[in-house]
């Protein structure tokens, strides 16, 4: 783990220096992938996108195809349900993560990897709870306040 | 340079470059460049063999760019590589575009620079190339007016002059190129009026920030044989790097764009640069260093480049045409910038420049990228093959 206060280790011999590199970034979702944001906030609902050659229903959504290079105007409703496919339990709150992220969740919980039900790729976020096992189905809680973003979502729960 | 074989151009692809590119993200502005050279190109994706796909480190706070672009330059399943020269990152990627065909590994390579400005600060970047010990905290990137006194002080008024008309005949070739980022109505008296950065350098002097994206198609002699755009050929391409450290005052100690420019001359056999090669689209990043610049690469000791300038002999219809695109003082999506040069460059070789194209057959074409503490690659490109 990285210790600033640890540098340098042998103040006698060896110098050094501490610092903070600061990557303040902006990040545009672009039109077409906005509207999948904005389907969460205003709608609550769950915006894939549909490759139009090879039908491949990426969730997250993305406006070109991996496979095939297609653009993708597509956008589908999947969901709100889901199968957890892959997951691990969280049973650490990072104090870093804690203190500057927003919406953190208190340990135990569980990650996973969930397949929206229409989709065909699989999409990471927070399931409320450790007794969870593959092929459990899972649906969304939603948050009251929400402001066009994954976080939207607060957590997924055992359906 | 001794080649195992030839390697051609097949095809260009530019975005707009623009200050604003809100309505796609980054994934989407890559793509509509290789949307954009396989229709120049005729090829199909499945067709290309390898992608070299570059820009600035930690610009867009992006940790592998080249991971996210796979859905937008269709790299699945193919060879990739990631270049990241600072400045010159454009003129690296063509650099190693050519090597990898000429080699023999691949037959088409892809090779695509790109820069959102919009969406990082690049200061983050840029400071982060300075050693943490002695200077990080005090590097800024390239707004100097060190070359600007060094000119000054040796030619007099003369030269401030030729830097602001310089920077006019940029701006308008820029309004003769619809993807160029600036196309300012700008005159003389505009530059010399407009805030001092750091004396003489002058905020219309310098580049801007703009997001875009330019990538190329490489192909090998037999492959470029069955494509049906017209050719442009890879003749030579050098790189020249200097120091770690920065020393803007003693730039003789190693010329790189004199000395890059020696070595192509003297392998291609140019003795006159300015009647055998056709174009130059040069790395300009501010009108000063382009003013100081264009006598290192025509080896004009005297200043001779000053009274050209004011000329009009590196107009588009002048003596030596000088970036009919409008140059890097209005267009800098700086990990495309380089590699624009050369697609620039080979659009004037194909006569398909449109509204900005210089006026007569051109059989060279000279391109140039410039970064870190004075770094040089230059490509010579040819309208026929080379004689190796």
């Amino acid at each position: 783990m990285f210790i600033p206060e640890k540098l340098p280790v042998d103040k006698k011999y060896c110098g050094g220096k501490r610092g903070l590199m600061s990557i303040p970034y902006r990040y545009y979702a672009g039109l077409f992938l906005s509207k999948a944001l904005i389907a969460l906030r205003d709608e609550k609902k769950i915006l894939a996108s549909r490759c139009p050659r090879c039908g491949k229903v990426f969730m997250p959504p993305r406006s070109r195809c991996e496979r095939d290079f297609a653009k993708i105007t597509e956008l589908i409703s999947v969901g709100p349900g889901g199968v957890v496919e892959e997951f691990t339990v969280v049973n650490y709150d990072e104090p870093y993560f804690m203190e500057k992220c927003e919406k953190m969740m208190k340990a135990p919980f569980t990650m996973a990897l969930i397949k929206l039900d229409g989709a065909d790729t699989k999409f990471l976020h927070r399931v409320k709870g450790t007794d969870i096992k593959h092929g459990d189905r899972v649906a969304p809680k939603w948050a009251d306040e929400r402001s066009a973003a994954i976080t939207d979502i607060e957590w997924f729960e055992k359906a | 340079m001794k080649k195992t074989r030839n390697v051609a151009i097949a095809g260009v692809g530019q975005t707009k470059h623009r200050g604003h590119r809100e309505d796609v993200n980054l994934a989407e502005l890559v793509s509509e460049a290789v949307e954009e050279v396989l229709a120049d190109s005729m090829v199909d994706l499945s067709d290309i063999d390898a992608i070299v796909h570059g820009n600035m480190e930690l610009f867009e706070g992006v940790h592998q760019p080249d991971m996210w672009h796979v859905i937008a330059d269709g790299g699945y399943g193919k060879a990739g590589y990631r270049i990241t020269t600072g400045g010159t990152t454009g003129t690296t990627l063509v650099s190693a575009a050519d090597h990898l065909v000429a080699s023999g590994m691949h037959d088409l390579v892809l090779a695509i620079g790109f820069e959102k400005q919009e969406e990082g600060m690049t200061t983050t970047g840029i400071t982060n190339m300075s050693c943490p010990l002695w200077d990080r905290e005090v590097q800024t990137g390239a707004i100097t007016g060190t070359t600007g006194v060094i000119m000054m002080n040796k030619f007099g008024q003369k030269a401030e002059e030729a830097a602001a008309e310089l920077r006019v005949l940029m701006a308008t070739n820029a309004r003769k190129n619809f993807k160029a980022h600036l196309r300012l109505d700008i005159t003389r008296k505009d530059v010399l009026d407009s805030r001092v950065l750091a004396w003489p350098l002058r905020l219309l002097h310098m580049c801007p920030e703009s997001n875009g994206a330019c990538a190329m198609l490489f192909a090998s002699e037999e492959m470029a044989k069955k494509l049906p755009q017209k050719k442009v050929w890879m003749h030579d391409h050098v790189t020249i790097h200097r120091q770690e450290f920065f020393d803007f005052a003693h730039l003789e100690d190693l010329n790189t764009h004199g000395e890059a420019a020696r070595i192509i001359y003297t392998r291609n056999g140019i003795v006159n640069p300015i009647k055998q090669i056709g174009v130059f689209e040069m790395y300009d990043p501010s009108s000063w260093w382009a003013l100081d610049w264009l006598g290192k690469f025509l080896f004009m000791e005297n200043g001779e480049q000053i009274d050209m300038v004011l000329n009009g002999d590196f107009a588009i219809d002048g003596k030596f045409p000088v970036n009919p695109s409008g140059g890097v003082v209005s267009t800098n999506p700086i990990g495309a910038t380089a590699i624009i040069r050369v697609a620039e460059a080979a659009l004037q070789i194909r006569g398909d420049a449109d509204d900005h194209q210089v006026p007569r057959d051109i059989n060279l074409a000279l391109a140039s990228g410039f970064g870190g503490t004075f770094w040089t690659v230059l490509h010579l490109l040819g309208k026929d093959k080379p004689n190796h």
